[in-house]
């Protein structure tokens, strides 16, 4: 089996963490899933400072982004991502409950990687998360510096 | 010049009348002379002839003497005595015959003795004769003496005549120059009246020629008056001191329709009606008895009805100063007096103010409109500075005003509240210019009263609205954020709800009995049923909030496309399709396929227990708008509901029936309307239903 990544799950609310991590779980994809709880604590794994300081070793070879979120909402982080050379090159996908237009316009004009509405049926939800975690952490090559884990 | 000429030709004249008169005289003078010395020449000649006579008769007497001395003879004696007397009547003769002459008087003097000694020898010797005989006086002696006595007569006799005749030889030279004198003088009087003649033919020739041009040039300049005068469009005429017309010019022929010929001639009283004859007759005695010009305005009645002339009369004086004629001009002013009627009826009937003002501040011409409008009378205006009149505030602004105006600059749409005599205020808007040769403003003020409360009110309103409009969008944007949540917030549990039912039974199947497990369905079914309805609920508002995006739209494209996403449910079904040509329309093409997926949607939907199904698509054009439909064979619905068809939530069905929402037709709606269009149904239960929507030709966007 090839290397698992390391996945930075951005959540506000813990049933939406608990659900996804179900569903990378059902396929094995959990492993190395680290957890941010808004955005500002999202900015401090990703600049290892806070929280995370000396933690993390490495960037997460993608991050699945909550739209909003208290303090620093996921337009922000995705903003703040996109401005910091090191990081610009971190593959984001946005998970969110927002069909909005124009949270979908505002990701894409800030470079988001993918944009996926979660579903209201939990089916439809683990099929479209183990998709995303299978295609970012097996499928995809990330950029240089991304975290892998020996399988 | 004229009078320089006259004196010329009468000096010429005067100075040729005393030439010829001179001449004549001289003429006459030299003539006289001429007679004078001819006469005397004939004298000196009867002079002679006298002397001559005389000495005949002396030598008579000596004859007859001798005679009878030798013969004795009686008749000698006789002739003797006759000679003798005539001797003595010959002397007395000659004497008043030489009265004149001096010298042949002296003459005769000396010779009257002689004479007389001869004569009385004679007679001594004719007595001796008769008393001695022939012997007596036969003697030499005696007759030597009687010889020389005889000589020296004879030698006066000649001396005379020889003084006689050399007098009469100077006579008649006299006569000679005399008469060449005369010749001379007739000669030069005779080429003086020859060349006065000819001067005056030359100088009469010419005046004549000249008289001629001048006629010529008179009659030109008569007809240039007469081109003139016939040619104004006034009536002229002139008529003498009497009345009576000695000229009028075409336009007056036309004006009294009676031609020139039955004018000329003839008085007022002749030829117009007698009032009129008179009117003319009184205006002639005014300028005849002030002997000044008189203008007047005269109504005068022409072919077309009665016209205004402004005539004036003047009197033409001779060189006497006497008035030998009047003149006359009448111009029909009737259009400028129309013009002048209708332009004060227009000030006066004017609901606008007008007036003409000074650079003084005064108003100098109101109109009625400004009485109604102020409720002041005219004098009342015209007393004070209209300044006086303005509303504090306007003051200023006013007079600014007017001196732009006494510079040359316009007053356009300038405001300003005048006080009315009741103390209340009126807005004036003005419009004005000045004419600076005069010094006068000419301007117009319409009230504008009415229309400035209703320009507060409508600011007032608009404020009003403007507050709405803030009020509106505040909650707009509230609704936004709503939206938002919903979207977020409300499907987050929902996804939780079947998440974790998903979970339960997973974990727990084995241990829950049926009724657990058909629980856990419901719920899972209740969260996904609630999901379709925040959805549809979004669109639904989505529809509401999204601007429209105008673009040509392929109405078949969209329906096909519909139908092809509608796949999973027709699949297994059995559906005729009635399909026709659709127009291209311009609309917003992602709403407008949203209203085709929703009436195809529903139609599919409620045809469900049809087998088959059929359904039909079309569309109309009615009253310039394009009216689409949808038409199935389906379950239908009743007509007394079908004003519920297209409300939000509004279902005619059980969801257990037919599944849904009771949002797609209330989207429909709202879509339909934002592009200008209505959309209806008809319908029977059981009988299928037609849904329309129009669309305007021309797409009219509108909100909500």
């Amino acid at each position: 089996m090839a290397p698992l990544k390391r996945i930075l799950l951005v959540e506000d609310n813990e049933r939406d963490v608990e659900l996804t991590l179900a569903a990378l779980e059902e396929h094995n994809l959990a492993n190395e899933v680290v957890i941010a709880r808004d955005g500002a604590e999202a900015l401090d794994y990703l600049h290892r400072q806070g929280k995370f300081a000396g933690h993390a070793n490495g960037l997460p070879v993608v991050v699945l982004l909550d739209l909003k979120m208290p303090k620093v909402d996921g337009l922000e982080v995705l903003r703040r991502m996109r401005e910091d050379s090191a990081l610009k090159h971190v593959p984001v996908v946005m998970i969110t409950s927002s069909r909005e237009e124009q949270d979908l316009v505002s990701s894409y004009q800030l470079g988001v990687n993918a944009y996926v509405v979660k579903p209201v049926d939990f089916q439809k939800f683990v099929e479209s998360v183990k998709q995303i975690g299978f295609f970012w952490a097996i499928i995809n090559e990330p950029p240089p510096g991304a975290v892998k884990r020996p399988n | 010049m004229k009078t320089s000429v006259e004196s010329k030709l009468s000096l010429g004249f005067a100075i040729s009348l005393f030439a010829l008169a001179g001449l004549g005289w001289l003429s006459f003078q030299t003539t006289t002379n001429l007679v004078d010395t001819e006469r005397w020449v004939a004298h000196a000649q009867e002079v002679i002839g006298a002397l001559e006579e005389g000495c005949a008769i002396l030598t008579d007497t000596e004859t007859a003497e001798r005679g009878y001395l030798l013969t004795g003879e009686d008749q000698f004696l006789k002739d003797f005595l006759e000679a003798q007397i005539q001797t003595k009547d010959w002397v007395d003769q000659f004497r008043r015959l030489t009265a004149d002459n001096p010298e042949q008087q002296q003459r005769l003097k000396q010779l009257e003795p002689l004479i007389s000694q001869r004569l009385s020898l004679l007679n001594n010797r004719i007595k001796l004769r008769q008393e001695q005989g022939l012997k007596s006086v036969a003697g030499a002696v005696a007759l030597r003496e009687g010889k020389t006595l005889m000589d020296q007569t004879r030698q006066e006799f000649l001396a005379m005549r020889e003084a006689e005749s050399r007098l009469l030889s100077e006579r008649q030279h006299a006569v000679q120059v005399s008469a060449a004198v005369n010749t001379s003088i007739i000669l030069a009087g005779s080429a003086l009246a020859c060349v006065i003649s000819l001067t005056a033919f030359v100088v009469i020739r010419r005046d004549l020629k000249l008289r001629a041009q001048v006629e010529s040039e008179v009659q030109a300049t008569r007809t240039q008056l007469q081109s003139f005068l016939d040619n104004t469009p006034a009536d002229v005429f002139l008529k003498d001191a009497e009345g009576r017309y000695l000229f009028v010019n075409r336009q007056f022929e036309t004006t009294a329709e009676i031609s020139r010929d039955k004018i000329l001639g003839r008085t007022g009283f002749d030829i117009f009606p007698k009032a009129v004859g008179q009117a003319t007759h009184e205006n002639d005695q005014q300028v005849l008895n002030t002997g000044e010009p008189f203008q007047f305005e005269e109504v005068i009645l022409h072919a077309d009805g009665p016209h205004t002339h402004l005539s004036v009369k003047f009197p033409l004086w001779d060189s006497r100063g006497k008035i030998y004629a009047i003149g006359g001009v009448s111009t029909d002013i009737t259009p400028r007096k129309r013009a002048e009627e209708e332009r004060d009826r227009f000030f006066n009937l004017s609901r606008d103010m007008i007036c003409i003002a000074g650079f003084d501040g005064f108003f100098k011409r109101l109109n009625p409109a400004w009485e109604q409008t102020l409720g002041y009378t005219a004098g009342e205006l015209l007393a004070k500075p209209f300044l006086d009149f303005i509303h504090p505030e306007d003051v200023a602004a006013t007079s600014e005003k007017s001196s732009d105006l006494s510079t040359g600059k316009e007053v356009i749409q300038f405001e300003n509240r005048y006080r009315g005599k009741d103390g209340s205020y009126r807005w004036f808007a003005w419009n004005a210019r000045a004419d600076l040769s005069r010094q006068l403003i000419y301007a117009s003020a319409r009230d504008i009263t009415r229309q400035k409360q209703s320009e507060e009110q409508i600011a007032w309103l608009n404020t009003d609205l403007q507050n709405r409009a803030t009020q509106l969008e505040a909650a707009n944007r509230e609704l936004e954020a709503f939206s938002y949540s919903v979207s977020h917030d409300l499907r987050a549990p929902l996804r939780h709800i079947d998440g974790f039912v998903k979970l339960l039974d997973k974990q727990a199947k084995e241990k829950l009995d049926e009724r657990g497990r058909r629980y856990l369905d419901i719920i899972a079914d209740s969260a996904r049923q609630m999901g379709m309805l925040i959805d549809d609920l979004l669109v639904f508002s989505r529809m509401s909030r999204t601007e429209l995006r105008h673009a040509k739209v392929s109405s078949d494209a969209l329906v096909h496309e519909a139908i092809h996403g509608l796949q999973g449910e027709t699949n297994d079904r059995q559906i005729r399709w009635k399909i026709t040509a659709l127009p291209e329309v311009e609309a917003d093409p992602a709403m407008l396929r949203q209203v085709w997926v929703n009436l195809i949607a529903n139609a599919v939907k409620y045809s469900r227990p049809r087998n088959p199904a059929e359904i039909e698509i079309g569309c109309n054009l009615d009253n310039g708008e394009l009216a689409f439909f949808v038409r199935d064979n389906g379950v239908g619905f009743d007509m007394q509901y079908a004003h519920k068809l297209f409300g939000v939530f509004q279902r005619l069905h059980r969801a257990e029936e037919f599944e849904g929402t009771g949002i797609g037709l209330a989207n429909v709606r709202r879509i339909v309307h934002r592009h200008g269009g209505r959309t209806w149904a008809e319908g029977k239960i059981d009988g299928g239903a037609t849904f329309f929507f129009s669309l305007p030709k021309t797409p009219i966007e509108t909100k909500g």
